[in-house]
């Protein structure tokens, strides 16, 4: 057996159940528009439900949660980067 | 890593090895994380501080009509077609061609069904005269669902070439070949990138 079929022994949850979350996740994020948060608030809001869901399809999906370890380099990497990115417009801005 | 590979060279290496293609498809998708991040940042900073340009009551915005419902339908398209993906390479790890095809099929036909309600969405902007040069919003909007939209097409033309080829074997003799892992690594990318495009484009009015 090779790493790569080992990664693939399911013992996550099943695709359905990831699958149904993320259609209740959609909903709510539906739902929750029709609150208001205020202009900020909203953004968070929006953001958090869909980081989430980003999350769920990362992990599952994309078998984020059974990859080799040497894989966050590329992905934690960019992160940094974007949120590097991100803090500098911030700045510039408020 | 490399700690561990002095002490046994031969099994860190075979454990803890990620495939050039999976790495390069990483690496590739990294590039987009940041591609996407700059086009998200300049629309949230603009809505922060120019709130008025998003007023739907100002003139040049006119009414703000995006199609909530049809947007919904597409999210709720593109998540399906995510499952079918995660699927065709379920099968692929099976060495079941058949399944290959089937769930490639669907996803693409999932992936068309996107396009063909984006083009009404579209088009529903357009015969009232809204443009990309309407007001800042719709520059927004345009850029970010169309370059979603490029990377939709752009993914649909080499999933529906392997749906084609998969009866042929040619994606199970070799396990090495991981196209369609890598495709479904895109394709799911995809999805994400819309996970985030629903809430902040079409929700937030």
């Amino acid at each position: 057996m090779t790493s790569s079929e080992a990664a693939h022994s399911h013992s996550g949850p099943s695709y359905f159940l990831i699958f149904g979350m993320l259609i209740v996740l959609t909903g709510l994020t539906v739902g929750v528009s029709y609150v208001d948060f205020g202009v900020m608030g909203g953004i968070v809001v929006a953001l958090a439900i869909a980081t989430v869901k980003a999350s769920l399809v990362a992990l599952f999906f994309m078998h984020l949660k059974d990859e080799v370890r040497s894989i966050n380099v590329v992905i934690i990497f960019p992160c940094i980067l974007m949120i590097i990115m991100i803090a500098i417009l911030c700045f510039e801005v408020f | 890593m490399s700690t561990v590979a002095t002490a046994s060279p031969v099994a860190a290496h075979s454990e803890d090895r990620l495939p050039s293609g999976k790495l390069a498809m990483w690496i590739f998708l990294a590039s987009e994380i940041m591609f996407f991040a700059g086009l998200f940042s300049t629309y949230i900073i603009l809505r922060v501080t120019s709130p008025e340009l998003f007023d739907p009551t100002n003139k040049e915005m006119l009414p703000v009509f995006l199609n909530v419902p049809l947007a919904t339908v597409n999210t709720v398209i593109l998540i399906t077609s995510s499952l079918t993906m995660a699927f065709a390479v379920k099968a692929r790890w099976k060495g079941d061609d058949a399944g290959i095809r089937k769930f490639m099929a669907i996803t693409v036909l999932l992936g068309l069904a996107f396009c063909v309600v984006k083009f009404f969405e579209y088009k529903g902007k357009f015969d009232h005269g809204i443009g990309p040069g309407q007001s800042v919003f719709y520059s927004c909007y345009f850029a970010m669902t169309g370059i979603h939209l490029i990377h939709v097409v752009g993914g649909l033309i080499p999933m529906a070439w392997m749906a084609f080829r998969a009866p042929t074997g040619k994606y199970t003799k070799n396990p090495e070949n991981s196209r369609i892992e890598l495709i479904g690594l895109y394709w799911h990318f995809v999805d994400l990138v819309w996970i985030y495009l629903f809430p902040v484009l079409y929700l937030m009015n």
